[in-house]
């Protein structure tokens, strides 16, 4: 595509927060690359003509010497036939600037502290580079305090959830118009699905609290709820097991619950499936749609 | 990519049946020993492939005068999806098409 034809990039923007990590980015740039794991991994950001930024972090046991590290890297660059390398600076993240493979790239590394980890973020230039919006994207990049009980929050895809304290991130299903994603911590005793799911005429024949019903109705001790809350119709039921008898001797059953409702504003469905192994009935909070998922893009909620 | 125009086969017969779309392509002539076998086992001489709803929306869109990114953003808007959804969406209908002959791709000129 010539660059000249390029539709203009909308001023809006978007936050995402992956990896306990915020960054707000253009609206029209989407995620279509990750990496799950915390230590190390990588995000890569595309709008419709192509990537625009990578986004890489690493943990790391204290702060890096910076300007030994960028001077490292520039001599790298050289060494890869990268002409004109240039050292760079924006909103206070060190960088260096050059040409590789005919695309001007800008590449700024920084240190946070909470989290112990380096990012770096590279931007693509495919026309011409955009200081403003360089620097715009390298200062909204900051750390995401954990939230209620030390509850890690995310925020993709569409989604905006808080996952159980101590869970990773472990599985994945991102297809048009469905975007699954699961949390579970390392002892396997809570578990969070949150899922987005599009194209709601194609599937969905009759009521949702129905299709809730018979997606997860499992175990025992079944109870449902039905509430709105800001124009969203929450179906909400919740239930106990079945575990395995030595599991449940040894940790207690699994307690259930399930909240799905369609957004007005997207038209979609948000269902968030969580499985907790206590031996007590978790104690419910006042609002859990409100304080543990939204809707992204649904400007009227907030966590 | 997204500068191209998919252009339907002119030669392909359109039918409705039931709101999916049936599209019959005919079949290439082939060799002279399948034109032989064929005299004596008569068969159809056309392919007939059935598009689910959403294979037949993208298919719609293909006017042979928008682009590819034109029909993402057309498929996007349709059915409430993002930009890259839809395009990994019609991408893959797209893919399907051209492979069955339903479609052909018209790239884009230098400078278009």
């Amino acid at each position: 595509m010539n660059p000249a034809r390029e539709r203009p990039r909308p001023t809006a923007t978007r936050l995402w927060i992956w990896r306990s990590l915020r960054l707000e980015l253009p609206a029209d740039w989407e995620m279509l690359q990750f990496t799950r794991r915390p230590e190390r991994g990588r995000c890569a950001f595309a709008d419709r003509y192509g990537f625009r930024l990578e986004f890489t972090w690493r943990n790391v046991p204290g702060p890096p010497d910076f300007e030994r590290m960028m001077n490292d890297y520039a001599a790298q660059l050289r060494a890869r036939k990268m002409p004109d390398v240039r050292r760079a600076s924006a909103a206070k993240w060190p960088g260096v600037r050059g040409v590789e493979d005919g695309v001007e790239t800008s590449r700024f590394g920084y240190y946070f502290d909470a989290e112990s980890c380096i990012v770096e973020a590279v931007f693509l230039w495919r026309t011409e580079r955009e200081p403003a919006l360089e620097r715009a994207v390298l200062k909204s990049i900051a750390e995401e305090p954990a939230g209620p009980d030390d509850a890690r929050r995310w925020r993709a895809f569409g989604m905006d959830l808080f996952a159980p304290p101590g869970a990773g991130l472990e599985e994945t299903r991102i297809l048009p118009g469905e975007a699954d994603l699961v949390f579970a911590d390392p002892q396997g005793r809570s578990r969070l699905r949150a899922r987005r799911i599009g194209l709601v005429d194609r599937w969905l024949t009759g009521d949702l609290g129905a299709w809730l019903r018979q997606a997860r109705r499992r175990g025992r001790a079944q109870r449902e709820r039905v509430w709105t809350d800001r124009g969203h119709t929450v179906f909400h039921i919740e239930g106990q097991g079945p575990d395995p008898g030595w599991r449940r001797l040894a940790r207690g059953p699994t307690w259930w619950t399930s909240d799905a409702w369609r957004c007005p504003g997207d038209g979609r469905v948000y269902v968030r499936d969580e499985d907790l192994q206590r031996r007590r009935r978790p104690v419910e909070s006042a609002n859990p749609f409100g304080r543990r998922m939204v809707c992204a893009g649904c400007g009227a909620l907030a966590p | 990519m997204l500068a191209a125009r998919p252009i339907p086969n002119k030669a392909a017969r359109v039918e409705e049946e039931g709101g999916r779309v049936v599209i019959y392509v005919k079949k290439a002539p082939g060799r002279r020993g399948r034109r032989v076998w064929r005299r004596i086992m008569p068969t159809r001489d056309e392919r007939r492939f059935t598009l689910d709803p959403l294979g037949a929306d993208c298919w719609r869109l293909c006017d042979g005068q928008r682009t590819v990114e034109e029909i993402v953003d057309r498929f996007a808007e349709r059915h409430g999806l993002s930009f890259h959804e839809s395009r990994v969406a019609v991408t893959g209908y797209l893919k399907q098409l051209i492979q069955r002959a339903i479609l052909a791709i018209a790239l884009a000129t230098e400078g278009e």
